[in-house]
């Protein structure tokens, strides 16, 4: 006996909503910004040492760095960013030079995203080491830059920002 | 051997009868516990004569009589008035309320000059920053030329030289993302 179509059709319409109703959504999950996170090695020798993969920084960037005096180097060249979401309950961890964890930076939100910005508890690991923790306030225009450890005869500075909402 | 809680408690001559007797034949043939049982005793005497002995506090009726009594002795004392019959008080006059009304506004001014909303205080507090690796130390400030908050690490272990950045670190990107990557050189310049 040959199952009719017109029937077939009305029980796959019945069945797909409630199987999708049963999926359980976790609202911690829910993604209330996007944390943008960028590694750069700064120096004052030759910027080619950072290798054939790292590219020329932001120059919009490049001419914030240089604006702050502790910041200020000759060249800026970024080995990798990451771009993860913060999660309302939940933390998350971002790998901007994936697949290694030489430098991972986990963050969780402390606020919700308002206009003074995104209120995260933030950590900077190095080497799988907590290295800093913090607990800043991050927005888009006013991104935290960290100062970090020495490589190759410049220093690596991690740029931490809200990306910018999609649109 | 006696256990740790009898030595303890015979240390502190604590123990009596077959307990003391048993931790004592012990220490005949170690000496050096006779010796730091003495040393405890001597410490306990040393206590005891340094800090003051026990006193029982005075009842309460002494501090009663003896307030009391001062308050009667005291040539200043001004005695209670009737309210609106005679005169104003020495600690007190028409200004009060007048001094009491702009102390309050004064505190609300000032109140609203700290807070950010007020317009009159900083953007943002300094965040706390905590640095659990000794000899890691971490400055933070408020940048105006960067217009960012800056931190600065010292003391960090340096990433090894032999690291090289993996092939997807800065090249695979989500499109649309705003990316931060440029691929024509920069115009370097030097540092001052």
């Amino acid at each position: 006996m040959k199952f009719p179509i017109p029937a077939l059709i009305v029980l796959l319409g019945t069945l797909v909503p409630v199987v999708a109703a049963d999926e359980p959504k976790d609202p911690g999950k829910a993604t209330i910004g996007r944390l943008e996170t960028s590694v750069l090695l700064a120096t004052n020798g030759d910027p080619a040492v950072a290798g054939e993969r790292a590219v020329a920084a932001d120059a919009e960037l490049v001419k914030r760095l240089r604006s702050e005096e502790r910041l200020k180097f000759s060249h800026y060249r970024l080995l990798g960013s990451d771009r993860r979401g913060v999660f309302r309950s939940y933390e998350n961890w971002a790998q901007p030079l994936a697949p290694s964890d030489e430098v991972l930076v986990r963050f969780e939100a402390q606020s919700v995203r308002s206009v003074e910005g995104l209120r995260l508890d933030l950590e900077l690991w190095l080497s799988r080491k907590k290295i800093l923790k913090t607990d800043a306030v991050v927005t888009g225009e006013h991104p935290i830059f960290i100062l970090g450890p020495a490589w190759r005869g410049g220093r690596l500075i991690v740029v931490v920002g809200l990306a910018p909402e999609a649109k | 051997m006696p256990d740790e809680e009898l030595l303890g408690r015979w240390l502190e001559d604590e123990l009596s009868g077959a307990e003391r007797e048993q931790v004592e034949a012990w220490v005949a043939a170690n000496p050096q516990w006779a010796e730091w049982r003495d040393e405890t005793r001597a410490w306990k005497e040393t206590l005891r004569q340094a800090l003051p002995a026990e006193q029982e506090p005075p009842a309460v009726e002494f501090f009663d009589a003896r307030i009391g009594r001062l308050v009667r002795e005291d040539p200043t004392e001004e005695k209670l008035v009737e309210p609106g019959t005679s005169g104003t008080s020495r600690r007190g006059g028409w200004w009060m309320p007048v001094a009491a009304a702009a102390g309050m506004a004064f505190c609300f001014w000032a109140g609203m000059r700290m807070s950010p909303e007020g317009g009159g205080g900083t953007a943002g507090a300094m965040p706390v920053v905590y640095t659990p690796e000794q000899g890691v130390e971490a400055s933070v400030f408020q940048s105006d030329g960067a217009d960012a908050m800056v931190i600065v690490l010292d003391g960090v272990a340096a990433i090894p030289d032999s690291f090289e950045i993996p092939d997807r670190a800065a090249l695979d990107r989500d499109e649309g993302s705003g990316r931060l990557v440029r691929t024509a050189d920069e115009e370097e310049e030097p540092v001052q």
